[in-house]
C-alpha cells in the first residue's frame, strides 16, 4: 500500500535526476569546433544518437543515496498506512471549558457543547483562574456524566495568555508519548482575557486545538467599583435605563435608589459618610437588573476599622529615640513620646514594667524592640527572654543577611549590604523566629507571637557605637514595614475571585459566610497562597489580630464583564495557527517554553537538497552556456 | 618583378612553418621583408625616401623644400630631388581577432589565421617603416581592443609588435560597428589593410566598407583560408559548434563533400565582387603559402595602387 504513497513517488521521480544527469552521447558525437558555420548547411535528415551512460559507479552511488532518503522520508508515511490499515483513528480528547464568570450568559450552550464532544476516550477539564481535571481520560459515559454534574460555571477568570501551553501539559500527562490527541475549547473568548501580543495565544500549544466560540449577548450592567465614598454602575453595550440598586453594610440596608446610567455609559453614586469603628464594617451593593451576566451585579467593599491600634517601640537609650524619632517622623507616624497618657498602666518597677508589657502583648499590643545597654546587663533579650549566651565584644561590622525570604517584612526591604554591626547581644534561637540574621550567624532580628499580640525584637542597639543601622536608609523604611505589619495592615481587604493571594506569617483563618474554613494549614500559616473563588465577604480570624473582625471582600473581575467576543478574523487566526499541530507527533518543548523542533526531519531534508545538488553541480548543468542557436536534439 | 616559387631556399626560408619559430615579432618582420625586397629591381617609382635618385628641373607646383640650393647656387638653375620608393603613405592594418581566428582549432595547420595575420601585419608595418611612412594598427572583433593611430616613429613601430604579440582571439565580429569606428577614429586618407577570415554575408561585408571607401580611404582586404576551411570540415565528423556563437548544427557528410566547396568558391567570389563594389581591393591569402610570396602580391598590388 505504500507504494502509492506520495513520498515513495516522489523518490522514484527523483532517482531519475542523476540517471538524466549522467548519460551522454556517444564519443563519435562531440561536438567539433569550426571557426564558423557560415557556408554549412544542416542535415536535411535528423540523425538518431546512441547515448551511453558514463562513470556508472557513481551513479550508482548517488541513486542509493536517493534511495536510502527516500525510503527514510517515506517511512512515515509507511507507519501512517499501516496504522490507518489495522485500526481505524482513535483521536482521544480534551474537553475543555471555559468556566469563567462571562460564560453565565452561555452555559447552557457550553454544557451541550461539552456533552457532544465527551464520547469515546475522552477527558474534561474546567478552565478557571486554575485547571480542574474534572474527568480522567476515560471511555466509561458515567464518568462523563459525572464529570459534567461537577463542571459549574464560578466567579473566576481565565486568561487565554498561555492556556493552551497549560492544557498540552495537562493532555501529555492524560496520553501516551505518540498518542493522538485533540484538544477541544469551548469558550465564550471574550476580547478582554485574551493577551497583547498574538503569539500569547498560541504559546506553549503542542496538540491541535479546535476552538468551539459560543455567541452571547453583549450588553451588560455591572458595578464597576464600590468603596466608602460612592458606587460605580457602568453599562457596556447597553441602552440608558433607571436601575434600582440597594446598598447594605453589615447586612442592613443603608441605601436604596434608582441609578440612571446613559447609554453604554456609567453613573457614580455617592454613599452617605460611614464611620468605621472598632470592627470592619462589610459594605455589599446589589444591581437589581436582569441582563447577560448576574454575577457582577453585586460588590463587596470592606471599610478598614479605625486604626486604633498602637505599636510601642522600645528603646533604652536617647540615643536610640532619635533615630526612632526621625524614622517616625519621615513615614508620618505620630509618637506619643514622653505622653503616655494613652496607656492605661504606667508601671515604674522593672519587674512590674516587665510583666506589663507582658499582659499588653497577651492582650493584642505590638511592640517593636530596641535592645541596649540595659539588656547586656541583665544579660536577657527585652520581652522574648531569650538569655544572653555570651559576651558582647565590639567587632570590626558584621553584616546582615535575610534568614527568612518568604517573610512579608523583608520582601519590601533593601539596601541591607550597607548596614554594619559592631556589637550586638549573642542570644538563644529558641523563643522566636529569626528573620535577620549577622555573619557569625547570630540572630539579629527575631519575631514572636504572644497572647495575641506580636512583638519584633533587634539583638542590637541603635547607638552608632553598637550599628550604623539608625542612618541607613533602609531604616526609615524598615520601620514603616515593621509598624504596618505589626499594626496587622497587611492583612488583605479585597481580592478578585481567583486571585493569589499571601496572607501574613502567623495564624490566620478565613471563615465563610456559611461559616466553614476555607484555608488548608500551610495556608493559614502564610506558607501557600490563598485563593478564593467565590465573591462575598469573608472573615479574617487572625490569632494576632483580636482587636477587632477582619473581613475580607472578594469581587467578579470587571474583565468578565465586558462580554464582547474576540473578533472572528482573530478567532480564525488563531484557529489556523493551531490546526498546523500534528497530533501524531507533538513537538517538543522546553523548559523555558521555547519549541525545539526535532532534528532529524531538518537533517534529512539537508541531506537530500544535497544529494540533488551535487550531481547537478558536479556535472556543471547550471554553468554551461546555453546555445544560443539550435539545440543539439 | 620575379615570381615568387616555393623550390627556392630563401623562400623556404620564409614558409609559416620556419617562421613560427622565430620569437621576435620584428625579427619575422624583418626576415620576411628584407628576404622578399632583396632580389627585386628597384622599385621605378620615385618618392621622398631617404634613398637619393636623381635630380630634375624643377616645375612650378613641385614641393619647394625639396630644390637643392646648392646646385641652385652653383648653376643658377633650380632642381629638385628625387629618391626611390617612399610612397608618403599612412598605413593602417584592421587585424580581426575574433574568436574564429584563434589557433588550436582541431585539424589546423601548424599556423593559425591569427598567427600567420601577425607575421603578415608585421611585415606589412616593416615595410611601410622602411620606407619611413606612418603606420598604425587595429585590433579588433566585436568593438575595437586596440587601436594605435599611424606614426612613423620607431618607437611607436615597436610598440606595434608588442601589440601584435600580445594579440588573442575571442569574441564575435561587428563589422558595421567596428569599421565605422575605424572610419572615423583615422584622419587623412590613409590605406587601410584588413586581415580577416570574413565569415559574414558578402552583402553586409560591402555595405560595412562603403563606409570607409566614401571618406576617401584606399581599403585592401586580405581573406585568410586555412587548408582545412579550403578541403572543409573531416567527413567523420557531422555535430560541428561554431566557436563565435556557440551554435551547433549537425551536417551531412555527404553534403560536405559535394556542396561545401562549391559553395567556398562562391563565397570568395561573392566576396570579391563585394569588396571592389565598395572601391576596395581583394587578396584572397592561404595561411600554408609562404609569406614572401603574399608580400609580393601585396607589392603588385601597391605598384598599381600607389
Amino acid at each position: 500500500m505504500f507504494l502509492a504513497s506520495a513520498g515513495f513517488l516522489t523518490a522514484l521521480v527523483l532517482l531519475a535526476l542523476p540517471w538524466w544527469l549522467h548519460r551522454r552521447e556517444s564519443a563519435s558525437t562531440t561536438p567539433q569546433p569550426v571557426a564558423s558555420l557560415y557556408l554549412l548547411r544542416e542535415a536535411s535528415e535528423p540523425r538518431a544518437r546512441r547515448r551511453v551512460l558514463r562513470y556508472r559507479w557513481l551513479l550508482l552511488l548517488r541513486a542509493a543515496l536517493l534511495s536510502v532518503l527516500a525510503i527514510a522520508f517515506a517511512q512515515p508515511v509507511l507507519e501512517r498506512f499501516i496504522s490507518s490499515d489495522s485500526a481505524p483513528a482513535a483521536v482521544s480528547r480534551l474537553v475543555v471549558v471555559d468556566v469563567s464568570a462571562s460564560m453565565t450568559a452561555v452555559w447552557d450552550q457550553a454544557r451541550v457543547q461539552a456533552e457532544d464532544l465527551l464520547t469515546g476516550r475522552a477527558a474534561l477539564v474546567g478552565a478557571g483562574a486554575r485547571l480542574e481535571l474534572l474527568t480522567q481520560m476515560t471511555e466509561d459515559p458515567a464518568a462523563h456524566q459525572a464529570g459534567l454534574r461537577d463542571l459549574a460555571v464560578s466567579a473566576e477568570s481565565v486568561s487565554f495568555d498561555g492556556l493552551l501551553g497549560r492544557l498540552s501539559s495537562i493532555a501529555d500527562s492524560l496520553v501516551e508519548v505518540g498518542e493522538p490527541l485533540e484538544v477541544h475549547l469551548i469558550s465564550d473568548f471574550q476580547a478582554s482575557r485574551a493577551p497583547e501580543r498574538f503569539n500569547g495565544l498560541i504559546a506553549g500549544a503542542t496538540r491541535p486545538v479546535v476552538l468551539h466560540p459560543l455567541n452571547s449577548r453583549s450588553g451588560n450592567w455591572f458595578i464597576e467599583s464600590l468603596n466608602a465614598d460612592n458606587l460605580i454602575v457602568r453599562g457596556l453595550g447597553t441602552a440608558a435605563a433607571d436601575l434600582p440598586v440597594q446598598i447594605f453594610a453589615d447586612d442592613e440596608l443603608l441605601l436604596a435608589r434608582d441609578v440612571t446610567v446613559a447609554a453604554d455609559g456609567r453613573t457614580a453614586l455617592p454613599l452617605p459618610r460611614i464611620e468605621a469603628g472598632r470592627h470592619d464594617i462589610r459594605l455589599t451593593a446589589r444591581l437589581a437588573v436582569d441582563d447577560a451576566l448576574s454575577a457582577d451585579n453585586v460588590g463587596f467593599y470592606v471599610i478598614p476599622q479605625a486604626s486604633e491600634q498602637r505599636v510601642t517601640v522600645l528603646a533604652d537609650v536617647a540615643a536610640q529615640q532619635v533615630y526612632v524619632d526621625a524614622a517616625l517622623a519621615a513615614i508620618g507616624w505620630e509618637s506619643a513620646g514622653d505622653d503616655l497618657s494613652g496607656y492605661p498602666v504606667i508601671a515604674l518597677d522593672p519587674r512590674a514594667a516587665a510583666e506589663a508589657l507582658g499582659n499588653y502583648l497577651e492582650n493584642g499590643g505590638r511592640a517593636l524592640v530596641f535592645s541596649g545597654n540595659n539588656a547586656r546587663s541583665a544579660r536577657r533579650l527585652p520581652v522574648l527572654e531569650n538569655p544572653v549566651v555570651a559576651s558582647v565584644a565590639p567587632s570590626t561590622g558584621q553584616r546582615i543577611r535575610i534568614a527568612d525570604q518568604n517573610h512579608p517584612l523583608l520582601q519590601a526591604l533593601s539596601g541591607w549590604e550597607d548596614v554594619l554591626v559592631y556589637q550586638h547581644l549573642p542570644v538563644s534561637e529558641p523563643g522566636g523566629r529569626v528573620l535577620l540574621r549577622l555573619d557569625d550567624g547570630s540572630p539579629f532580628l527575631l519575631e514572636r507571637e504572644t497572647g495575641r499580640g506580636r512583638v519584633l525584637v533587634f539583638t542590637t542597639s541603635l547607638a552608632p557605637d553598637w550599628t550604623n543601622l539608625g542612618a541607613m536608609p533602609v531604616f526609615v523604611n524598615l520601620v514603616a514595614v515593621a509598624l504596618e505589619y505589626l499594626n496587622e495592615a497587611m492583612l488583605p481587604v479585597e481580592a478578585i475571585a481567583g486571585q493569589r493571594l499571601m496572607l501574613p506569617p502567623g495564624n490566620t483563618q478565613i471563615i465563610a459566610a456559611d461559616g466553614s474554613r476555607m484555608l488548608t494549614l500551610q495556608q493559614s500559616q502564610g506558607l501557600e497562597p490563598v485563593s478564593i473563588a467565590t465573591p462575598g465577604h469573608f472573615e479574617l480570624r487572625s490569632t494576632a489580630g483580636g482587636q477587632g473582625r477582619r473581613y475580607l471582600a472578594v469581587n467578579v473581575s470587571t474583565l468578565e464583564s465586558a462580554l464582547t467576543s474576540l473578533p472572528p478574523a482573530q478567532l480564525d487566526r488563531w484557529q489556523s495557527a493551531l490546526a498546523g499541530i500534528d497530533s501524531a507527533s507533538p513537538v517538543a518543548q522546553t523548559v523555558d517554553g521555547r519549541f525545539d523542533l526535532p532534528l532529524a526531519p531538518w537533517l534529512l531534508l539537508v541531506l537530500l537538497l544535497v544529494a540533488l545538488l551535487e550531481p547537478i553541480v558536479a556535472n556543471g548543468i547550471p554553468f554551461r552556456a546555453a546555445p544560443a542557436g539550435r539545440a543539439v536534439r | 618583378m620575379r615570381s615568387a616559387g616555393r623550390d627556392h631556399p630563401r623562400e623556404r626560408l620564409l614558409t609559416p612553418e620556419v617562421l613560427a619559430g622565430l620569437a621576435n615579432l620584428e625579427l619575422v618582420a624583418r626576415a620576411v621583408v628584407d628576404g622578399s625586397i632583396a632580389g627585386l629591381h628597384r622599385s621605378t617609382d620615385f618618392g621622398f625616401s631617404q634613398e637619393f635618385a636623381e635630380y630634375r628641373l624643377y616645375n612650378p607646383g613641385d614641393d619647394l623644400r625639396y630644390i637643392d640650393w646648392n646646385v641652385f647656387a652653383r648653376t643658377d638653375r633650380t632642381y629638385v630631388k628625387r629618391f626611390y620608393g617612399s610612397t608618403s603613405t599612412r598605413l593602417l592594418v584592421m587585424l580581426d581577432v575574433s574568436a574564429s581566428m584563434q589557433p588550436g582549432l582541431p585539424g589546423s595547420a601548424v599556423l593559425s589565421k591569427l598567427a600567420y595575420a601577425r607575421f603578415v601585419a608585421a611585415a606589412l608595418i616593416h615595410l611601410a617603416h622602411r620606407q619611413h611612412d606612418a603606420a598604425g594598427l587595429m585590433l579588433f572583433d566585436d568593438s575595437v581592443r586596440e587601436f594605435h593611430p599611424p606614426s612613423a616613429r620607431a618607437l611607436e613601430i615597436r610598440h606595434l609588435y608588442h601589440v601584435l604579440d600580445k594579440a588573442e582571439a575571442g569574441g564575435a565580429t561587428r563589422w558595421s560597428e567596428v569599421l565605422q569606428q575605424a572610419g572615423a577614429r583615422i584622419r587623412g586618407r590613409s590605406l587601410m589593410v584588413l586581415i580577416s577570415d570574413c565569415y559574414l554575408p558578402p552583402e553586409a561585408f560591402g555595405r560595412a566598407l562603403k563606409q570607409l571607401g566614401v571618406r576617401g580611404h584606399d581599403l585592401l582586404v586580405l581573406h585568410l583560408l586555412t587548408p582545412e576551411e579550403k578541403q572543409g570540415p573531416a567527413a567523420g565528423v557531422v555535430t560541428l559548434e561554431d566557436v563565435e556563437s556557440h551554435q551547433r548544427l549537425d551536417v551531412d557528410a555527404l553534403d560536405l563533400e559535394t556542396n561545401y566547396r562549391q559553395r567556398l568558391a562562391d563565397h570568395l567570389q561573392a566576396m570579391r565582387r563585394a569588396v571592389l563594389a565598395s572601391g576596395g581591393h581583394y587578396l584572397q591569402v592561404d595561411t600554408d603559402q609562404p609569406l614572401n610570396s603574399m608580400l609580393h602580391q601585396y607589392l603588385t598590388f601597391r605598384a598599381r595602387h600607389p
